[in-house]
């Protein structure tokens, strides 16, 4: 079993000196403070991204005015939510409606634990790390029932309804199609898993056989009715029950609800990812791993002297750049131009990226020069955490971006539909997959 | 089939007595009746093979202070079978005691079911009662409006529930009347 | 023990995303079944009867407007129609074809917020948004003929109160030929989407006998398979100088009378509304656009019941006069009051979601309804 805290204590002698506990202890709040920041960064994105996707299907801007491109705008709502008045209802049962919307927040957070980044990049690889998501997503169910019974509203407590029906109801479709998986891959634990997939494009799951094929639609499927996500949106249909089981809730515990709500779409993407689309395992290669000797090339191409020259010829380009943009901001603040409206982002915000990113380009120069020894090591590690996460995530987002575009496409399902989806055709589809799949084992293995 | 002709067949059915048919102002021809023939009639003007009034277009109540106080509540039938059309007028008497008391009629609800919420409208707006009406009750305004705002002698109550109803009393607006 | 289980009565409205405007219905639901709906309406109840009777006959058609925010040019023609009637006004042909223009284009209007609010209560926000688009081109023509995007107070007694502005035709022309294909995208969009046929076909069928003993009017009548139409039917204005199509219900769509046929059939009026203002372009004539008598309107004492046909059926006056300045009394009759009448009727047995679906296909605007 691997964990995050084995692999550094193995790496790096130092922290043998100061001891297994301690060390543990600082590595995982550490790990908290990622993973909790990684969420609401997380969160906050799809707000953004949601909003970006549902403009361009509908033929609108989306946000386009705090920042650039409108990309603080989630800022700017969490901020918003924060300082609003937090509203109970008298009626309201307290306790449970103050605790219900973290109990769902807990749940997201929790999955965090397994969801791997990258080949070593891993909180804890769980042998039973997809039986424990399992197991985190039913959280979801009982926030949101005790959100809908709390709020003490005959809609909130429809929408609670409908969620406790829904959510377990597609449980089993979901976990029919992770079983397949599991079949597959021999393993529950999430890099397990990934790495059952390694070889190329032809082994991931999701192209290995035409089970795991279906395997994956159901999955994808009931992950969707699974995180309340159009077309399974009825727990919270807001021409229906207006708000469903947050009709209620107000200020940062709404925040909450929707912080679980994107979080939650992430984690459904990245279990995609990890049991279907070959995780962090590049299309083309055997193994990531294999990448770690490009790094050493690549270092050692670094490390050269002509390379640097040119490296040295972008870091005066980038100074070219940075005087535009910074002639642009001398103008905007010799005029008094508020940040946000001024010349300088609404002109050369490209010219800040590109700014940004050559000036990045001209520290690691810097730094380059007194590392000229290490390149090789540095870029081995480059290619074997940075490049695998950025995959992941790719192919995450990737996922997400379907959810969030059938957001703003699809009608939605009528409650006895979605039941009868779940019960009469992904069901049985999930046994006839899981069946098929061991004969396809067994034929070809 | 032309109003009169109708007119000839309602005449066959429930008798000339105590008809008016006034055809000689502007607009449409109809036709008077007294209430007491009204349920009768409309069950014969529905169910008729050759008239077969399939639907009730409007239901209005109107009233007139003349030099007699009287409302009216006027049917327009029509026959979207035989694509023809008749107006059926049926006056009641507002004396100035008990007026409720009189102003009485059969409620046709449950011939033409789209009577039941214009004869609600029209009880709601003037008071007309509707006998025999399975839901009766105000339609467009609460159940504690005090008057029937369309009789022509309303006078608003000056506040519901303690609001104001009246704009004269917002300070510093003066509504002039409309001439 | 056993469990026991109760119904629950359920307060809708008067917000409520799906109300379109200010309706209530007051549910009595087991679970999500409604065993008894019972709309509550008057929320939006401005008294305009009363109004018509306190203002001269021209300063009432601004009320029109508000009697159906969505189709005001309908309202506007249907009263104007009216009073012309009872006065015996004579209307100059070029005002006719204008009228029928403009009628018919914000016939296309209302259909398209119609089916756009549609799908949104489906849960697909984006047609929405997308027939908003459109709109947003004809109330800009609107605005240049008349000066106002939705009240737009243009039909006159005699006429029209402007003339077309140049290049109008020109620029409405575009606007058909922009919009002809879309409509096209709007059915490969939502009306063939699967899961919006599963929601609707079948779902709150009303047969022709209810629609008719509701006296259900315009495209939820014909939904029910009632082939009846006033514009071809009992011409008014200049219909019967145009060649259109009434489209009706039919198996063809579903179950006759269901939500979807309601939702189909305003898809295939939009199209012919497209035709007749195609027609109307061709044939407009040269001439005045408004008789206009500098004397003040008396309507000679008499009672006249007219009704013409708007987006949402039949759209009825009937005027008392007593021969003065004001009318004795005036009778407003909508099709939307009809529609909500049915509700009660057609609601029962249904799901909530379906009462959705229901209130949405029946095309309920709130301020028609309670006046």
């Amino acid at each position: 079993m691997e964990n995050l805290v084995n692999d550094l204590f193995g790496q790096f002698t130092f922290l043998q000196k100061i001891g297994y506990v301690p060390t543990a202890a600082v590595v995982m709040l550490a790990c908290a403070l990622v993973v909790l920041n990684f969420f609401g960064l997380m969160s906050g994105l799809y707000t953004y991204l949601e909003r970006k996707v549902a403009g361009w299907t509908n033929s609108r801007r989306g946000p386009n005015r705090v920042g650039p491109y409108g990309l603080l705008q989630f800022m700017a709502d969490g901020v918003k939510l924060v300082l609003k008045e937090d509203i109970i209802p008298a009626a309201a049962d307290r306790n449970i409606f103050k605790f219900a919307p973290y109990l769902l927040l807990l749940g997201t957070a929790l999955s965090f634990v397994v969801i791997p980044f990258g080949p070593k990049w891993i909180i804890s690889d769980l042998n039973i790390g997809i039986l424990y998501l399992l197991a985190t997503g039913s959280f979801t169910v009982i926030g949101l029932i005790l959100a809908g019974w709390a709020s003490n509203n005959k809609w909130a407590l429809l929408g609670g309804m409908r969620s406790a029906a829904q959510i377990v109801s597609y449980e089993i479709p979901n976990a029919l199609a992770i079983l397949v998986v599991v079949l597959a891959a021999g393993t529950m634990s999430m890099q397990g898993i990934i790495r059952a997939q390694a070889g190329g494009v032809h082994h991931w799951f999701i192209f290995s056989s035409p089970f795991s094929l279906l395997a994956f639609f159901i999955y994808f499927i009931s992950a969707i009715a699974e995180i309340n996500r159009v077309p399974f949106d009825i727990p919270e249909a807001e021409s229906e029950l207006v708000a469903g089981y947050n009709i209620e809730y107000s200020a940062m515990r709404f925040g909450a609800f929707f912080a679980a709500e994107f979080g939650n779409i992430y984690v459904v993407s990245a279990v995609a990812v990890t049991c279907f689309l070959g995780g962090w395992q590049l299309p083309l290669l055997d193994d990531v791993n294999d990448l770690g000797p490009l790094g050493y090339g690549l270092g050692s191409f670094l490390s050269r002297s002509d390379v640097l020259m040119l490296l040295l010829l972008a870091a005066l380009l980038t100074t070219f750049l940075a005087w535009k943009a910074l002639s642009a901001f001398v103008w905007d603040v010799r005029r008094k131009r508020a940040f946000f409206g001024s010349r300088f982002v609404r002109y050369h915000s490209e010219l800040l990226v590109l700014g940004l990113l050559f000036a990045g380009g001209a520290v690691s120069l810097a730094l380059h020069l007194p590392l000229r020894p290490h390149l090789s090591t540095i870029y081995r590690l480059i290619f074997q955490y940075l490049v695998p996460f950025l995959v992941f995530f790719g192919k995450a987002m990737l996922l997400s971006f379907v959810i969030l575009w059938w957001r703003w496409t699809l009608p939605r399902l009528r409650v006895d539909q979605l039941m009868g989806v779940c019960w009469k055709y992904l069901i049985p589809m999930g046994f006839f997959c899981l069946i098929g799949q061991g004969f396809w084992m067994w034929l070809f293995s | 089939m032309e109003a009169r002709d109708i007119l000839e067949r309602i005449k066959r059915i429930i008798g000339e007595t105590d008809l008016v048919w006034i055809e000689d102002l502007p607009g449409d021809p109809h036709l008077i009746i007294p209430k007491e023939k009204l349920r009768r009639l409309a069950i014969y003007l529905k169910g008729d093979q050759h008239l077969a009034f399939d639907t009730l277009m409007c239901l209005s109540g109107v009233h007139n202070m003349g030099e007699q106080d009287e409302m009216e509540v006027v049917y327009h039938l029509y026959s979207v079978r035989h694509q023809h059309q008749f107006v059926l007028k049926i006056k009641l008497d507002r004396p100035a005691f008990f007026p409720h008391f009189f102003l009485r009629v059969d409620s046709i609800s449950e011939i033409w079911p789209a009577a039941a919420w214009m004869e609600r409208e029209a009880y709601d707006m003037f008071g007309i009662h509707f006998v025999g009406h399975s839901d009766f009750r105000r339609l467009l305004l609460p159940t504690d409006w005090e008057g029937h705002p369309l009789q022509k002698d309303y006078q608003e109550a000056g506040a519901y529930r303690g609001v104001s109803t009246t704009r004269e009393e917002i300070e510093g607006i003066v509504v002039e009347g409309i001439t | 023990m056993p469990l026991t289980t109760e119904t629950m009565i359920l307060n809708m409205g008067p917000h409520h995303p799906s109300t379109h405007g200010v309706l209530r219905f007051i549910l009595r639901t087991d679970g999500e079944v409604i065993h008894m709906c019972r709309p509550d309406i008057g929320y939006l109840h401005r008294g305009l009867e009363k109004i018509a009777e306190q203002v001269p006959y021209a300063h009432f058609m601004p009320y029109t407007d508000r009697l159906d925010y969505l189709a005001a040019m309908n309202c506007n023609l249907g009263y104007a129609i009216t009073v012309e009637r009872a006065a015996d006004i004579e209307v100059p042909l070029r005002a006719e074809y204008i009228r029928v223009l403009v009628a018919e284009l914000n016939r296309i209007i209302s259909h398209l917020i119609s089916v756009g609010t549609f799908a949104m209560d489906m849960g697909a926000v984006t047609p929405f948004t997308h027939t908003l688009r459109e709109r947003e081109w004809v109330n800009d023509l609107f605005e240049e003929l008349c000066g106002s995007r939705l009240t737009y107070n243009y039909i006159r007694f005699g006429g029209v109160a402007f003339d077309l502005p140049d290049g109008f035709l020109d620029r409405l022309s575009r606007f058909l030929d922009y919009f002809e294909p879309r409509l096209k995208q709007y059915n490969r969009f939502i009306s063939k989407n699967k899961i919006f046929k599963e929601r609707l076909i079948g779902v709150a069928v009303i047969s022709t006998q209810q629609a008719l003993d509701y006296a259900l009017v315009g495209p939820n009548l014909r939904a029910s398979g009632i082939d009846w139409d006033l514009r071809r039917d009992e011409p008014y204005s200049v219909y019967g100088e145009m060649e259109f199509d009434v489209p009706v219900g039919g198996s063809e769509f579903g179950e006759l009378g269901d939500c979807y046929t309601r939702y189909w059939v305003r898809i295939l009026e939009m199209e012919q509304s497209v035709r007749i203002i195609r027609q109307c372009i061709a044939k407009m004539p040269e001439g005045s656009y408004w008789n206009r008598s500098k004397k003040k309107l008396k309507v000679p004492a008499g009672e006249i019941y007219v009704r013409t046909e708007a987006p949402r059926g039949e759209l009825g006056f009937f005027l008392v006069s007593q021969g003065g300045l004001r009318p004795h009394r005036l009778r407003i009759r909508t099709g939307s009051f009809s529609a909500m009448s049915i509700v009660e009727e057609v609601g029962s047995g249904l799901m909530v979601a379906d009462l959705v679906a229901l209130i949405a296909s029946l095309d309920v605007v709130a301020p028609e309804v309670d006046r």
